[in-house]
């Protein structure tokens, strides 16, 4: 709902984080640019020398500049706003180049290997080093301080297609390295074999770098959650509202396309409060959220929290798939009086000690609390451990629950859409 | 024989992503494992391209280097069987992939159809070879079955990316979906300000965010969801609808009798 409240401050996709994605494409062509630099680099040293290595060379940065147009289409879909087929956006289109990328390193590593072996089991003498190498060492240094640039961007936006695109121009660097470090110590030690045996060293980094990559891109694109850091801010958040605002939360599930985060979560509030006073809180929790987390996406399902069904419906397929729900009954909880809403600062509990009948078909209005008990049957209650807690004594007051919550709200996030409207 | 090959391994990986894509959700899969089945296709896909370059390249050797066809009739008969098996295998496939809405059993009938047409490609090219004597028939028209296995293979690619991209739900479904979210919103008195939905091989999910009047009460908010959320999960199996409140509507109406009486 985060998208289409009228009250959410920011419009997520007017982040600063994420707004920069459009401008995304930009790193891309530095990569392109760095490719095309390496290729002409690599041409006139073959053009110079010969040197059918310096060709193969640059052919292989042919790969560098495939991968980086690759980069460039998938962030240019990606920056794309959500449109009629694509409700979500396009951030998933930074997965197929990730993924892409991963690809191209494995390839390379594999013919980093099919290259050595060969010279391991009949070596070779070392080619006259020179030229090739220095070419080499410069191609290597160009790409490294692109790659550091992308690694930068990548964790500014959160960009995965950057980060992959940077790893790729890094396994480059590792290759030239094993170069140069192979034929120096086969040089200095006389034995051959040592070459083609670092760049196998080189080879199965390298390998690494790309399975790591297609199985990144693969999770992401399967809807896998967002890292555990940033769970535990989205838990942290929650569990504030539940302390404060005595509410319950459950049936939370995350999901990333790249650098924007779904949120989804039920927020279960005492039954007799209104639409409007849900939404708020409902409001607040993702402001909240958002705030936290820039570019992230919260959907909020509002439920009464005395309603057993309410606890039912924390798989994904709601009540349908775990059987059937059990019955209704005002009957499971019994208060001793009418009770109502006060959100002073209490825990989970508070909803039990306050709200008791099945206010669902009652207009609500200005409640008086006379304080009181409720008994439940346990067996009409799923598994909670802050349910039995005791309740707050004194108990409750009287109070006009509507204004409080607002100002309860309001105080506790000044600037709020609560705020507004009180005010 | 290679074609049979790729076409086996396609299958494999069809039953290994079918597997996952029925484990359900769990801690780090929140949405459940759907999706898996779109490597299942990107897969086919791949090897049907990879089928489509290797027999472009030597349909186009041959026809440059003309070769006689040798123990012509016995391949001519192998092959002619094996397509029609293929083609009957790939009609039931068809009917599986439609009934179970599975992207990989899809991708793998479509996998047979070219593996068939590539097959009766070169029958008839070997058979109107020998009846016409023009050696370069056969390449030409083994060129046009690498074709057409191209397209295929493009075609599905593309299916998988759009299926990965989170893209909307088919547009038959997507009607029926708005159908009943528009009569329950007005029978319920509620007003609907978004219907999203993506497709997750064959689950899909609905998000359907509604106003509802600032005075009810969140008990009856929940009636009106629940309801909302039957009715459009009861449009076809494997969907997930999630109703969020996105806004109150001052002053509006009190409840209507389908909200109040649960």
């Amino acid at each position: 709902m985060a998208t289409t409240t009228p009250h959410s401050d920011v419009p997520p996709n007017k982040q600063p984080q994420t707004g920069g994605t459009r401008s995304l494409t930009r790193f891309a062509w530095l990569s392109i640019a760095a490719a095309v630099a390496t290729i002409t680099l690599k041409t006139a040293a073959w053009g110079l020398t010969g040197s059918v290595g310096l060709l193969s060379d640059a052919l292989e940065s042919v790969v560098n500049l495939v991968a980086a147009v690759a980069a460039l289409i998938a962030l240019h879909v990606a920056a794309q706003e959500p449109d009629e087929e694509h409700a979500y956006g396009h951030g998933k289109a930074e997965y197929f180049a990730s993924g892409l990328e991963g690809m191209l390193v494995v390839a390379a590593a594999v013919t980093i290997v099919w290259t050595s072996i060969p010279r391991l089991i009949h070596p070779v003498g070392i080619e006259s080093a020179g030229l090739g190498i220095m070419v080499s060492v410069v191609a290597s240094a160009l790409n490294l301080a692109i790659a550091l640039r992308l690694f930068r961007a990548a964790k500014q936006y959160r960009s995965i297609t950057l980060e992959a695109d940077g790893k790729h121009l890094i396994t480059d660097v590792w290759t030239s390295v094993g170069v140069v470090v192979g034929i120096g110590a086969a040089a200095l030690t006389g034995w051959e074999r040592l070459d083609p045996l670092i760049a196998l060293a080189v080879a199965a980094n390298i390998v690494w770098t790309g399975y790591q990559l297609m199985r990144q891109s693969m999770l992401g694109l399967l809807d896998t959650a967002i890292p555990a850091d940033e769970l535990d801010i989205v838990t942290g958040i929650l569990d504030h509202y539940r302390t404060a605002e005595g509410v319950e939360t459950h049936a939370l599930r995350t999901r990333r396309a790249a650098s924007r985060r779904f949120i989804s979560v039920h927020v279960l509030v005492p039954n007799w409060w209104s639409v409007e006073h849900g939404h708020d809180l409902a409001d607040h929790i993702e402001h909240d959220i958002r705030t936290a987390l820039p570019g992230t996406t919260v959907f909020t399902h509002l439920e009464p929290i005395d309603d057993p069904t309410s606890w039912e419906d924390v798989g994904l397929d709601r009540a349908g798939d775990e059987g059937p729900a059990p019955p209704v009954s005002p009957g499971h909880q019994q208060a001793s009086v009418i009770i109502g809403s006060a959100l002073h600062p209490g825990s989970a509990a508070r909803a039990r000690c306050l709200g008791v009948p099945d206010m669902g078909r009652s207009r609500w209005g200005i409640l008086s609390v006379l304080g009181g008990t409720s008994t439940l049957d346990e067996t009409a209650q799923p598994d909670r451990s802050t349910w039995d807690a005791p309740c707050p004594d004194p108990p409750l007051v009287s109070f006009d629950w509507r204004r409080q919550s607002s100002q309860a709200l309001s105080a506790s996030r000044p600037g709020s859409a609560s705020a507004r409207r009180s005010g | 024989m290679l074609e049979t090959l790729t076409v086996t391994i396609g299958s494999g990986i069809a039953v290994a992503a079918i597997r996952v894509s029925g484990q359900g959700p769990d801690a780090r899969h929140a949405f459940g494992h759907a999706k898996a089945e779109y490597f299942a296709s990107f897969l086919d896909a791949v090897l049907i391209l990879i089928t489509m370059i290797l027999i472009l390249i030597s349909a186009i050797d041959r026809l440059r280097h003309p070769q006689p066809l040798e123990n012509a009739w016995l391949g001519t008969a192998i092959a002619f069987g094996s397509s029609l098996f293929s083609l009957y295998f790939a009609r039931k496939l068809f009917r599986t992939a439609r009934q179970e809405r599975s992207v990989s059993l899809q991708a793998e009938a479509r996998h047979l159809v070219v593996s068939a047409v590539v097959s009766l490609g070169v029958v008839t090219g070997v058979m109107l070879t020998l009846l016409t004597g023009w050696q370069r028939l056969d390449p030409a028209i083994a060129l046009a079955a690498g074709l057409m296995a191209g397209v295929t293979g493009i075609a599905i690619l593309a299916d998988t990316l759009q299926g990965l991209m989170d893209s909307q739900i088919g547009r038959g479904s997507l009607a029926a979906v708005q159908r009943v979210v528009a009569d329950d919103a007005a029978e319920l008195g509620i007003t609907v300000l978004a219907v999203r939905t993506r497709a997750a091989g064959s689950e899909d999910f609905v998000e359907v965010v509604v106003a509802m009047p600032d005075t009810w009460s969140v008990q009856q908010a929940r009636a009106a969801s629940d309801r909302l959320e039957r009715d459009i999960a009861a449009l076809q199996p494997g969907r997930h609808v999630t109703v969020a409140l996105g806004g109150g509507v001052p002053d509006a109406a009190p409840a209507p009798d389908a909200v109040i009486s649960r």
